[in-house]
């Protein structure tokens, strides 16, 4: 039973994420090498949190720095560069939220980021 | 302490304080006593009594010759608060004034209450903090009060109320809490008049009622409560509102649908979502108002006003991080998040979502613009965060600072950000910078509007209708009222005296009809007044009220003056009353026609889904009215008419060449190769990753094809085998998917992917007579598959063309007609004027009828060109005429006109040149000018520096800008890249717009576009050479069938004894019918409308329903005898059933509450 569980977490969750967050993103396109480079960089994230989940603070300050960047970025003009690192920034905010999801079921908020 | 203000604790001091905020905005935005209009809404507080007898009905007549709005009886609660004031004698700018007041009170205030609600009573100076930030926040600003949009007023101003009453009732399962629900519901219906705010409604409702369950998750019976009580609440929502939710699901979504589809509303979608990326999205900023537009001021572009917005948005975001560690304000960050991500639509990061919602639900395609239906929700749920942002700041910081300090940084931070709504201050948010929505409507308008309702009092049957010229097909108008005017077209509002045909309804019968309306008082018909007679009492008009204060260039509408001498000079019609810039003329009594007429004399006119604005010329020639079986089914008419017409079912132009025309067939292709190339580059940039793909496969697959014939030509059989099977595997794949459809439609129109076809088509029919057989194998299932596409999309003729002597390459036009009758049919084709065009004067035309060539001598016969008569049997057949080009229209050069570095080389050769600046154009005037012209231009240029030069035709409608006209008819020439050299062009333009009476055409090299109104290209010098220039009209007339009558035309043996309109959409009356006859009931055509006749108690429904003069209604009533009759308009009983089915949801409501109050008493006791 572990063994599938290792199985499952290593082999078979990475390929998934990876699958999810380009369908999210692009609709799918498995034939655009670039566009798994954004997938791909989720899916690093998301799968670090599941390895460490005391990651998921620094995440979630990473993402809000994104944002921040976003902002600056936004104020010289750059909107296209802008909407990139914004959206990533978003992005990664989502992905650290759902982990704090069971947290926020179980207790209503989250005790400690 | 100034955050623990004890003043505060009295709620009515709060409520105070709101209303005096919203007082001063209202003083400031009305201070110069007009009223605010315009826009999507029209006029909507002008005078609420006549909108009040007009929504209460889902048909509205007002609006003639009739049209089913269904959703718009939301609104008849406010128009009903509305008309008590007008009743006590307020206003129209009190009233709206009051109305303001109101609504920004409930924003402010409601908030406050709402934030109370979810954080504590405790925290009042924070409640009061993100009531003013929900008032004032930059989609209020810009989306709700700047937009204008009504319904979202209510929208935003009753959702914190609601919001309040819901969670009362999902936590605590009182009753009079879900009374009170649906109560503010029932009193703010009129929001849901867009029908799109029900979803924005239900998924923060939602939201808040899976939170009640999951944060933090109880037990599994907490759960059974909340979901019971939410369907529950549910339940008795869709009961207590299925006065409208009835009528708009019943027959709503048919409307919608004919007015709108999937590809146009994702279209909208992409370009939207846009304009809501992220970043906007978070500062709730809609761009294209606040930067692309610039509407409230160019200040909003500069550096501070752009650094503004993201003071609230840290505040927000830090008020997130808080939000997480709060008991029961964490649920709030997740709803956040979900709104962001549904407001911003199809854009990153996960945009795909939205599409697959979008695509795969339907009731989800009324969010064409999420950042406008679901971002309402922004506001909201932002103000919340901001408060907890702003209560955890002021926490920490008074530790450190103290709290004088404290405050005083968050008064400076709130004063600056307070400056962002400087245009709310001032009252400048309506409009754009200098040009208010003020309405200041003419006292003209109400005098000639007096002046009807005494002359509709004189008439006790109230019929007819008010004709409003020019009359335009769009629902748009602008007027030169002092203020202006330019929005929804307000006529069936300010004239209540009979229903005002005053613009377009978007459905295509409805509209192609009154298209001839619109023309029928101009150049070419206007001179025919038997025509515009018949028109007139086709659509039962009495009066006729000309608008000289319209603003008719660059619309689709015609100069009033020209309008005004049509009128003066006919003998049925009086000129009665000119007040200021109207004026009225009445229809003589002898000459109008009552709304409801018995008929024999009948004209079948066929098939229903035809377009039909070749009316005003069929008109002309028959002398009944005319009757149109829907979906063909004429079975038991056919023998009734007197005349038979018939339209084409489908018509299409379709492209022939022989060999020695390739050269022609090769080069169009060539064309839009390279157009294709440009538009690859631009997909690109917008990283449209799917597009990208199938315009490069689109592109490969014309460019194997051309050099596969290139090779075929030159007998290179190796390397074309290569070419022809990659090119066949490309083009299959091209093939199996529909390119015609979003996205690809998006950036290539589907008439490009049909031209290809075509094109293609005709290289591979030319290629199998010079390929052997193995390579023969190779194309053959290509151009079956791409004759089977065509033949799909109804753009294949079914016979070939049989007369291919001396054919090099030709368009040709193909009718199909649907025959139900044997008949000898005269062949007849409108605009007789163009023969002069043609060589020798069009005297004799070649047809294909079917799989027969024959040559028709042409004859004028009135508006028309008669080509004799045809025998046709019943069933389908074919006709087809070639696109003649007209003789040159382009002058010999010393009769142009010229502008700029012009220089002729030679006889048959110009040059124009710029120095990067300064344009260049030639001129020339274009003849015989009747509207809708399509013009061919064929010429050799060759661009020997610059980018380009354009080619345009001026009319003399075209809109104006700075004095220029700001042509609609124009294309680009752009240097090709690959091939500097002369080129030839063969192009086809645009048709010109109907109302079109002059028009000059032109070349023009323009880098800077200032006068062509083209893109710029850069200030580079360009010289530009071109000769053998051809610009012919094109032979597109369109061609009908008459059959002359083959009995004599019956007199009518019936008539009305007696006819009441009990309202809009019922009709009582007697009838004595002596013989089977039509009954025409002159309201715009819809099934629903019925005909029942009763006679000893015996009802019987008259199933045989038609389309009457090609808009209305039309029954064919095989009974004789007297009878009373009923028309009615069935589905109004759907909102009384609504009503009734409200009123018993509230009576079961109010029993329950007896019930709960009943058991707690008794539990007490």
């Amino acid at each position: 039973m572990k063994s599938i569980k290792v199985l499952i977490k290593y082999f078979v969750l990475p390929p998934f994420l990876i699958f999810f967050f380009n369908l999210l993103e692009y609709g799918f396109q498995g034939n655009r090498v670039e566009k798994f480079i954004y997938s791909l960089v989720l899916t690093i994230f998301t799968f670090a949190i599941v390895l460490r989940p005391k990651l998921k603070k620094f995440f979630l300050f990473l993402s809000l720095a994104a944002l921040l960047l976003m902002v600056f970025i936004y104020l010289i003009g750059e909107i296209i560069i802008a909407n990139i690192i914004g959206s990533f920034g978003f992005a990664l905010l989502i992905v650290v939220i759902s982990f704090y999801i069971p947290q926020i079921i179980k207790a209503g908020y989250v005790k400690k980021i | 302490m100034f955050f623990k203000i004890r003043r505060l604790n009295k709620t009515y001091l709060v409520a105070l304080f709101f209303l005096l905020i919203s007082s001063i905005l209202i003083l400031v935005w009305f201070r110069d006593g007009f009223f605010y209009g315009g826009g999507d809404t029209g006029l909507p507080t002008y005078n609420p009594k006549r909108i009040l007898d007009i929504t209460k009905y889902i048909w509205w007549e007002a609006q003639a010759p009739g049209f089913l709005i269904p959703h718009a009886i939301t609104s008849i609660t406010l128009y009903l608060f509305l008309s008590l004031l007008q009743l006590i004698g307020i206003g129209t700018v009190s009233m709206q004034a009051i109305l303001f007041l109101i609504l920004l009170f409930l924003m402010g205030f409601g908030m406050y209450l709402l934030i109370l609600s979810i954080q504590g009573q405790d925290k009042k100076i924070y409640a009061i903090i993100g009531g003013l930030f929900y008032m004032f926040n930059p989609f209020m600003m810009v989306q709700i009060w700047h937009r204008f949009n009504n319904t979202s007023f209510f929208f935003v101003a009753s959702l914190p109320f609601l919001i309040i009453f819901w969670r009362n009732w999902i936590k605590k399962g009182d009753y009079l809490q879900l009374l009170f629900f649906l109560f503010a519901g029932f009193l703010s219906s009129y929001m849901f008049g867009t029908l799109a705010y029900v979803i924005p409604f239900w998924l923060i409702l939602n939201l808040l009622s899976v939170s009640e369950i999951l944060f933090p998750w109880e037990n599994k019976k907490h759960l059974w409560k909340i979901i019971k009580r939410s369907i529950f609440g549910f339940g008795m929502w869709v009961i207590f509102n299925s006065w409208w939710l009835i009528p708009v699901a019943a027959i709503g979504s048919g409307v919608t649908s004919q007015q709108h589809n999937i590809g146009e509303s994702l279209a909208t979608l992409n370009a939207i979502s846009k304009q809501a990326i992220l970043p906007y999205t978070v500062q709730m900023i809609n761009s294209f108002y606040i930067f692309a537009q610039a509407e409230l001021g160019e200040i909003y572009k500069s550096f501070f006003f752009r650094l503004i917005p993201w003071i609230w948005v840290m505040v927000i975001f830090y008020g997130i991080i808080r939000a997480l560690l709060r008991k029961y304000l964490a649920a709030y960050v997740i709803i956040y998040v979900i709104i962001i991500m549904l407001s911003k639509g199809s854009s990153s990061p996960f945009g795909q979502f939205f599409i697959f919602l979008f695509n795969n639900f339907f009731v989800l395609g009324l969010l064409r613009n999420p950042f406008e239906k679901v971002g309402i929700l922004l506001p909201l749920v932002s103000s919340i965060l901001f408060t907890i942002g702003v209560e955890d700041f002021v926490k920490r910081f008074h530790k450190y600072l103290g709290n004088f300090s404290t405050a005083s940084i968050l008064i400076v931070l709130f004063i600056i950000m307070g400056v962002y709504y400087w245009p709310m201050y001032t009252g400048t948010v309506f409009g754009t910078i200098g040009h208010p929505n003020y309405n200041d409507i003419p006292q003209s308008y109400k005098d000639a509007d007096n002046w009807l309702n005494k002359k509709a009092d004189q008439n006790s049957q109230a019929d007819g209708k008010i004709l409003h010229l020019p009359l335009t097909r769009s629902d748009i108008v602008t007027y030169n009222w002092n203020y202006g005017y330019h929005g929804n077209e307000p006529s069936a509002l300010l004239f209540s005296a009979l229903p005002s045909i005053s613009h377009g309804l978007n459905l295509h019968r409805i509209d192609d009809s009154l298209t001839a309306l619109s023309e029928i008082f101009n150049h070419p018909y206007y001179l025919q007044e038997e025509k515009i007679l018949k028109l007139l009492q086709a659509f039962n008009v009495k009066f006729i009220v000309l608008h000289k204060d319209i603003v008719w260039k660059g619309s689709d509408i015609y100069d009033p003056n020209e309008i005004e001498h049509v009128l003066d000079s006919q003998p049925f019609l009086e000129r009665r009353m000119q007040y200021g810039d109207l004026i009225i003329y009445e229809i003589y009594t002898e000459y109008f026609q009552p709304k409801v007429i018995l008929t024999n004399a009948i004209n079948l006119v066929y098939p229903d889904e035809a377009t039909m604005r070749i009316w005003p010329y069929l008109i002309g020639n028959i002398s009944n009215h005319t009757i149109t079986p829907i979906n063909n089914n004429a079975n038991k008419i056919i023998q009734q008419n007197s005349e038979l017409i018939v339209f084409p079912n489908l018509s299409f132009t379709y492209l022939e060449a022989s060999e020695s025309g390739m050269a022609f067939v090769i080069n169009n292709l060539a064309l839009i190769y390279y157009s294709l190339l440009g538009t690859e580059i631009l997909v690109n940039k917008e990283d449209e990753q799917d597009v990208e793909r199938q315009i490069t496969q689109i592109i490969a697959a014309n460019e194997d094809l051309i050099n596969s014939y290139i090779l075929m030509k030159s007998n290179n059989p190796i390397q074309l085998d290569a070419l022809m099977t990659r090119y066949a595997q490309t083009i299959d794949k091209l093939l199996g998917q529909d390119l015609r459809k979003p996205k690809l439609s998006f950036y290539v129109s589907p008439n490009i992917i049909t031209d290809i076809y075509k094109l293609h088509l005709l290289i591979l029919e030319q290629m199998t007579h010079n390929l052997d057989q193995s390579q023969k194998e190779i194309i053959e299932p290509i151009v079956s598959k791409i004759r089977q596409d065509l033949k799909s999309n109804k753009l294949l003729p079914v016979y070939p063309l049989v007369n291919k002597e001396n054919l090099t390459v030709m368009e040709r036009q193909i009718n199909q007609f649907n025959i139900f009758k044997k008949e000898e049919y005269e062949l007849l084709m409108v605009n007789p004027k163009s023969r002069n065009l043609y060589p020798n004067k069009l005297s004799s035309l070649d047809f294909q009828v079917d799989d027969k060539a024959i040559t028709l001598k042409a004859m004028n016969k009135g508006d028309l060109i008669s080509f004799g008569d045809i025998i046709l049997n019943e069933g389908l057949h074919e006709i087809s005429f070639n696109h003649l080009i007209s003789e040159n229209q382009f002058p010999k050069f010393d009769q142009l006109t010229k502008n700029g570095d012009v220089k002729i080389i030679d006889q048959n050769t110009l040059q124009l040149s710029s120095d990067g600046v300064s344009p260049s154009f030639v001129e020339s005037p274009l003849s015989q000018i009747e509207g809708d012209e399509s013009y061919q231009i064929s010429f050799e240029a060759f661009i020997q520096s610059g980018a380009g030069f354009y080619i345009q035709v001026i009319q003399d409608t075209d809109s104006e800008q700075n004095g220029r006209p700001n042509p609609t008819v124009r294309t680009a020439i752009y240097q090709n890249p690959q091939n500097n050299n002369w080129q030839s062009y063969r192009i086809q333009l645009p048709p010109l717009k109907m109302t079109t009476r002059e028009a000059k055409f032109r070349l023009i090299v323009d880098p800077l576009g200032t006068t062509s109104f083209n893109p710029p290209t850069g200030n580079q010098p360009s010289v530009v050479m071109i000769r053998n220039i051809q610009v012919g009209r094109i032979l597109n007339n369109s061609i009908y069938l008459y059959s002359k009558p083959q009995t004599p035309i019956a007199t009518t043996a019936a008539k009305i004894l007696q006819l009441n309109k009990e309202s809009p959409v019922l009709y009582r009356g007697k009838v004595k019918i002596d013989q089977p006859t039509f009954m025409i009931f002159s309201e715009a055509f819809h099934p629903e409308w019925e005909l029942e006749l009763t006679r000893d108690n015996e009802t019987y429904k008259i199933n045989e329903h038609y389309l009457g003069n090609l808009y209305g209604n039309a029954w064919w009533i095989d009974k004789t005898g007297e009878y009373n009759f009923t028309i009615e308009f069935k589905p109004q009983q759907k909102v009384e059933l609504g009503g009734y089915l409200g009123a018993s949801g509230l009576l079961i409501l109010i029993l329950l509450i007896l019930r709960s109050k009943f058991k707690q008493k008794h539990e007490v006791n």
